[in-house]
């Protein structure tokens, strides 16, 4: 856990991001003071900003109490299981959401919905000339998705998961990834020693860690810093 | 694809759909030859869910204003004021 920490970035606001994206924590549970306001740069030019950023006294215990959890995964809690009635609001209220987000972007498609192997309603925007909301390695898609989901979340006052999807992009991918994490697995067996996988987005390494969460003969762990974090296979 | 992105709207329905306090919500931006900067001032108790766990929503907001503002064939970025 990191109680203190001095960090800059291109604007205050930006380096108390970086900060608190360093510390895992946010905002209310930290003070900070701005040791550099920086220089006049708009897009990061000039010279940088800097912040001191440290725990609130009261935080300290609660935090580390926090960070003992596994950030990465969040698990959903058992809740009874919803009628159709309930399912049918829910993904009434995500596609709502996700047209509101499109309308603002001009966009006019037709969402498919089905529901996911794990029951999970999944959204597909379906239409010609989307690659703007999948972006490069999908970014676009995932950010997309960190939006829809918190909002869905916030209309229905629960969490249930939703998948967005465009043209059937992330299903492909995932198909893809699922390859490449048991070839990976099968180097790492045929080799003896671990395999790093290319740099990933989060969403990628976690669809390689599921794809291999069965596998016997391997683990596999998330190593070094975004945006390089990249899933290493390990022999067991 | 038809028409344009707004990214007024964008930022204001983002925003707004995230707080507690959608009221309290500020939105100023500025134009310049690099694009748009939106300084985006929300309720104390709000920063939080604007910025998320380890900044994910707040860096899932500007990866969407951005690639919104490609489709205009610009640039933006998203400050949070703390």
């Amino acid at each position: 856990m990191i109680n203190e920490i001095i960090k800059e970035g291109p604007s205050v606001a930006e380096a108390l991001d970086f900060a608190l994206e360093e510390m895992g924590v946010q905002q209310d549970a930290v003070q900070y003071e701005v040791l550099d306001e920086g220089g006049r740069g708009f897009f990061g030019a000039g010279k940088p900003a800097s912040v001191r950023v440290w725990l609130k006294p009261g935080e300290v215990a609660r935090v580390s109490a926090q960070l003992a959890e596994p950030a990465d995964i969040v698990l959903e809690e058992e809740e009874a299981p919803l009628t159709d009635e309930e399912l049918d609001k829910i993904a009434d209220e995500a596609v709502g959401v996700v047209n509101s987000v499109l309308a603002t972007l001009g966009i006019q498609s037709e969402i498919e919905e089905y529901e996911g192997d794990d029951n999970e309603i999944i959204l597909d925007i379906v239409g010609d000339d989307l690659g703007v909301l999948i972006g490069r390695h999908g970014k676009t898609l995932d950010a997309l998705q960190v939006l829809v989901a918190a909002m869905t979340n916030r209309r229905i006052g629960r969490r249930f998961p939703v998948v967005v999807d465009v043209s059937g992009y992330r299903y492909r991918r995932k198909v893809k990834l699922e390859e490449i994490a048991r070839r990976a697995a099968d180097r790492v067996v045929r080799q003896g020693r671990p395999v790093e996988l290319r740099p990933m987005t989060s969403f990628e390494r976690k669809a390689v860690h599921v794809a291999l969460r069965n596998d016997r003969r391997v683990t596999t762990a998330s190593e070094g810093d975004e945006p390089y974090r990249q899933v290493v296979v390990h022999p067991k | 694809m038809t028409g344009n992105a707004n990214l007024d709207e964008l930022v204001h329905l983002l925003v707004t759909s995230l707080v507690d306090y959608p009221d309290d919500v500020k939105i100023e931006s500025k134009v310049n030859e690099d694009g748009t900067l939106f300084e985006v001032a929300v309720n104390s108790e709000d920063v939080g869910k604007i910025i998320g766990r380890q900044g994910r929503v707040i860096k899932a907001i500007r990866t969407l204003v951005r690639a919104a503002a490609s489709v205009n064939g610009s640039d933006a970025m998203v400050e949070v004021l703390g």
